[in-house]
């Protein structure tokens, strides 16, 4: 089976969606994804990366109804696929694997307490 | 709310032109509504600028026209895809006729190529020498009942006359053609064959200035023993290139060197060495042949002469001296 494997900034835009209580749309998502990261990040990087995990299965959109505020312009609505869910519980569990493998005693021996 | 208060016009011009018709809609609105949040919040001047910038980059392929079904118009690109499409599966399908066209074609415009530049190098000849546009040789167009030949040979009395009763004309040298044959030459110990000389009036060197390695073209040749030779000449002799002063034996009789002049690959004339006409002796009558067809007529005209006219009065003269002899 041919898998699509997820980029960093990709699994933190899909987290975002996934983690957003109402309806994610592109300046919701954009704003989420700058909060959270603290990074500062164009709007065209998030715009790319919606698209593209919509053409790689992990997203679905569709368009919401005509607003006032944005010049009548319609907002494009995303929301997880199945397979963006399992992508996120797949990549989940590697981690945690890995986590429970880190050796007890490790961290603290290299400066990081717990 | 005014014109003003919106982002810039152009930047939204760019934003509708680059970005693909499925994704503008709500790439432009997320942008409008940041807009109008920043304009509240930094102003309108800096809101439209952050716009400007934000718009920027979206100039990525990835917002070009990603979906081509999404796009409704059928665009030029696509035509000429096609056009390359059908073309490539044509030639695969009439392999052996395109094969025929494609080779043909190929062959053609090599030879065309390499004619051009046999053609282009031929024009890059003798255009080192100074004054070389003022210098001609005559050449002899023959008519009678055969038809017409054109000779570069003419007789030796074609340039006396030029050049004493033309003033156009400055000065003139013949070269006398001699067919391709071993000359023995001899310096002490070393003996050998040479074939390429030239055999010149001793005003040679003022119609083609060719510069000297060793020695001085000044009456370099004026007196009858004397010879100038290449330097490949002077290696295989004396093992040196300096040999000005020095004899060597042609035919038995010996030669003053007199300069060492390379040869440039430009000039329409090679040479191993070089010798006056005067130590071949011609008898004095047959230098004043108007028929014999022996040598090569180098005429330098002088400055700002017309040619045509010079030609046309020559030409008759010619006609008039042959209408006499025959």
């Amino acid at each position: 089976m041919r898998r699509s494997f997820l980029g960093e900034f990709e699994e933190i835009v899909l987290l975002v969606v996934a983690a957003c209580p109402a309806e994610a749309y592109g300046v919701t998502i954009w704003e989420d994804v700058q909060q959270q990261t603290g990074r500062s990040i164009t709007m065209s990087a998030v715009h790319a990366t919606l698209y593209r995990l919509e053409e790689k299965g992990f997203l679905s959109s569709e368009m919401g109804g005509a607003t006032a505020e944005r010049g009548g312009r319609r907002k494009r609505f995303f929301a997880l696929t199945n397979a963006g869910v399992r992508a996120l519980n797949d990549i989940q569990e590697v981690r945690s694997r890995l986590w429970q493998a880190i050796p007890p005693g490790k961290f603290q021996l290299i400066g990081f307490g717990s | 709310m005014n014109a003003h208060s919106q982002p810039p016009r152009w930047a939204d011009l760019l934003l509708e032109t680059f970005v693909a018709p499925d994704l503008l809609e709500d790439v432009q609105g997320d942008l409008h509504e940041v807009f109008y949040k920043r304009v509240a919040e930094v102003g309108l001047a800096r809101a439209r600028r952050e716009y400007a910038l934000a718009v920027v980059r979206y100039l990525r392929p990835f917002f070009l026209n990603r979906k081509q079904s999404a796009s409704s118009s059928i665009k030029q690109s696509d035509m000429v895809r096609s056009y390359f499409k059908i073309a490539f599966r044509n030639i695969t399908r009439h392999k052996a006729y395109s094969f025929v066209n494609i080779a043909g074609l190929t062959l053609g415009l090599t030879a065309c190529l390499l004619i051009s530049l046999f053609v282009w190098d031929e024009t890059r000849y003798d255009l080192f020498l100074t004054d070389g546009a003022r210098v001609f040789r005559v050449y002899n167009e023959h008519t009678d009942a055969q038809g017409t030949i054109e000779m570069a040979v003419a007789p030796p009395m074609y340039t006396t006359t030029l050049q004493t009763e033309f003033p156009e004309v400055e000065k003139t040298a013949r070269i006398m053609m001699t067919a391709q044959h071993k000359t023995l030459f001899e310096s002490g110990n070393t003996k050998s064959y040479e074939e390429n000389g030239l055999f010149i009036d001793s005003t040679f060197f003022e119609v083609f200035p060719l510069p000297f390695r060793y020695g001085s073209p000044v009456k370099a040749l004026d007196d009858r023993a004397s010879i100038v030779i290449s330097p490949e000449m002077a290696q295989r002799f004396f093992h040196s290139e300096d040999v000005v002063g020095k004899q060597i034996l042609m035919n038995k009789q010996p030669y003053l060197i007199k300069g060492v002049v390379p040869n440039h690959p430009k000039f329409h004339l090679q040479f191993d060495y070089i010798i006056p006409l005067a130590a071949i002796q011609l008898p004095a009558e047959r230098m004043q042949s108007w028929r014999w067809n022996q040598f090569y007529n180098y005429v330098k005209v002088k400055k700002g002469v017309d040619i045509q006219p010079l030609e046309r009065k020559f030409q008759a003269l010619v006609k008039e001296k042959n209408g006499a002899l025959c």
